[in-house]
């Protein structure tokens, strides 16, 4: 029996090429992952996002640059230049026989499963400034790193508002950070840290700023911060300047209450706003390979749930490094590659001496969602409840918790404005992929990499419930907001592409009911289908 | 122009690409209803049909009964295979062999 020629039936694209391992993410843990994997024997492919193109960066993908970024990132040779100058690791990953691309993403993952059964086998989605492509795999190693939490003042849209994480790799990888002065949020070692890479640079730093009554951070352990200052019990309450442009900050003191003491507001002068409060795991692509994500505020968040050689619950898939849970310890993340690159290239038939057993010291940090709630209270507090949640779709917090239908449609009926939380509430838990149906918060551009969490956490707030019982909201691919032209699938074989209009051809599809003799004993395949325009 | 996210589903179909909307004889209390890959237009008018059939047993405003569900009584469960949308031994065929119709 020949197949029907409209069936997509086998006509699933293939891979443009197989390898054995690929590791996505090339920071501490990826390359330890690479190198202990093609050490092991494997045929290894690492690839990393860095240097990603201005406009990307523009966005805040993947990390919230804030607009703080140098004309030179447009030039992506000299870029490529840094990132691979700034990561010795590279290099080592080079001479250990590892395929390593750069400025590659990963938009998707493609796995059989109960609905998806004739893919030739696991596939990952690639892509550069030019064009994308698949590549299967045997074993994946996902080392994507975190990204920042950031939570909304008046004036947050402002260009130098940024993450520590953007600020890091602005600095480090891309020596491209066009900021003078710069004010930190938070008071842990991300916050300190930062604040130490700052002045190593040559950044004046306005100061540090902890919305609690104490330091979090070892600041002893910072010995250049001495001097900087330090606004404890303080909160943001606006970020002013000329249009579109952070010029200075004002704080004000908060109490136990994490309400605003009269007469306290202060303004400082700074071009960039950084918020170190904490990192959030990418856990993007375990979602997509379908990894079990567990819960754990220690760890930043969702978090996946993992063996002893940091394998997932996805066939074939580890993690490792920060998406695998935040720590911010480079000899850990180390530990986790080498680990879970020795374990895939063994599951892959090497022939390796065995595993030492994973350290069990997690060394995992205090429950970090508490500390972002405090902030968010002191910061709706002070700067009210007018205040966009969502830059992309302007969504503000009362249009969040009071779930009204996006602006836009102009749309006010008693129906609606008798809706709330509260009323959503009544049906069962709160949903974030359920409100941003209803509000369009983190329906934008930067993919809800700006808002996520802080949705979750004011939602969590308003449900009188904990951010640990609101679901995780989805990812869907393209896990980068790919440009059209780019993620076009240029590779689509001709017999897909010539009868994309029909998935089988079915010669009674479009016949009138009232006609006779529709009903099939023996379907004809090769009857031509009834076309409309035909 | 960017592409910021995406959705892939199962599309079905009958064998014979129309809907089926029908009330069962046995048991009675139970009414189906399906389009085939297509029908979204519809709905309203499956919807009317649906209701007429919980209220009054039948449609009373258009005869359904080329679409009801027993004109797939003969179709033979291999059918898939012999409309030619899968390969006889490919990985849909084993899982649906003898499967329902």
């Amino acid at each position: 029996m020949t197949l029907d020629p409209r069936s997509i039936a086998d006509k699933a694209p293939r891979p443009e090429r197989h390898v054995p391992v690929v590791v996505v993410g090339a920071g501490e843990a990826g390359v330890a992952a690479a190198v202990a994997a093609a050490r092991g024997g494997a045929q290894v492919l690492l690839v990393d996002e860095h240097p990603v193109d201005n406009d990307m960066m523009a966005m805040d993908v993947p990390l919230y640059f804030g607009q703080r970024m140098q004309e030179s990132v447009r030039n992506r040779a000299l870029m490529m230049e840094r990132v691979v100058e700034a990561n010795p690791g590279l290099a080592e990953a080079h001479e250990a026989g590892v395929d390593v691309q750069l400025g590659t993403y990963v938009w998707g993952a493609f796995v059989n499963g109960p609905s998806v059964r004739e893919l030739p086998g696991p596939m990952l989605g690639l892509a550069d400034d030019r064009r994308s492509w698949l590549v299967g795999y045997d074993r994946l190693i996902v080392a994507a790193g975190a990204r920042d939490v950031v939570l909304g003042f008046p004036g947050w849209e402002r260009a130098g508002a940024m993450g520590a994480a953007g600020a890091h790799a602005l600095l480090t990888r891309y020596r491209a950070l066009a900021s003078k002065r710069m004010l930190i949020l938070g008071s842990g070692s991300l916050a300190l840290a930062t604040a130490a890479l700052a002045l190593e640079h040559g950044i004046d730093v306005a100061g540090v700023v902890e919305v609690g009554d104490a330091v979090h951070g070892e600041i002893g352990a910072f010995p250049t911060l001495h001097g900087v200052p330090v606004y404890l019990s303080h909160t943001v309450k606006e970020a002013r300047g000329k249009v579109g442009e952070v010029e200075s900050v004002v704080l004000v003191q908060v109490d136990a209450a994490l309400e605003p003491v009269v007469d306290t507001e202060r303004e400082i002068a700074c071009d960039t706003i950084c918020w170190a409060l904490g990192l959030v795991p990418n856990v993007e692509l375990l979602h997509l390979v379908g990894a079990r994500l567990l819960f754990a505020s220690s760890r930043g968040g969702w978090v996946p749930q993992l063996s002893d050689v940091m394998q997932t619950t996805a066939a074939g898939v580890f993690a490792v490094g920060d998406c695998a849970g935040v720590r911010g310890d480079r000899a850990t993340a180390r530990e986790q590659g080498r680990v879970a690159g020795i374990a895939a290239a063994q599951s892959l038939g090497a022939n390796l001496s065995p595993l030492p057993a994973r350290r069990r010291a997690e060394g995992d940090g205090p429950a970090v969602h508490a500390y972002w709630q405090q902030w968010l209270q002191s910061l709706v507090h002070v700067g009210g409840w007018e205040v966009n949640v969502c830059q992309c779709e302007e969504v503000t917090r009362r249009e969040l918790v009071e779930v009204k239908p996006p602006r836009y449609l102009k749309w006010d009926s008693p129906q609606m404005n008798a809706r709330s939380l509260e009323t959503i509430l009544g049906d069962g838990p709160v949903n974030q992929d359920q409100i941003k149906r209803l509000t369009r918060a983190g329906m934008g551009p930067c993919q809800s990499r700006r808002c996520r969490e802080q949705v979750g956490l004011l939602l969590a707030q308003s449900a009188g419930t904990t951010i640990d019982r609101i679901p995780l909201p989805s990812f869907r691919p393209p896990l980068r907001p790919l440009p059209l032209n780019v993620l076009w699938p240029a590779d689509e074989p001709p017999a897909m592409r010539e009868q994309w209009v029909s998935w089988f051809g079915i010669p009674t599809q479009f016949s009138p009911h009232w006609e006779a003799g529709m009903a099939i004993a023996e379907p004809t395949a090769q009857t031509p289908l009834i076309l409309s325009d035909e | 122009m960017r592409v910021i996210r995406s959705w892939g589903g199962v599309v079905e179909n009958t064998p014979d690409g129309l809907p089926v909307v029908d009330r069962l004889a046995s048991p009675d209390n139970v009414i189906i209803a399906t389009m085939s890959s297509v029908g979204f237009g519809l709905s309203p008018a499956a919807g009317k049909a649906i209701s007429e059939m919980v209220v009054h047993g039948r449609c009373l405003f258009a005869d359904l009964s080329a679409i009801a569900l027993g004109r797939f009584a003969e179709t033979p469960s291999d059918w898939r295979e012999r409309a030619g949308w899968i390969a006889a031994g490919s990985p849909i065929a084993e899982a649906t062999a003898g499967g329902a119709r």
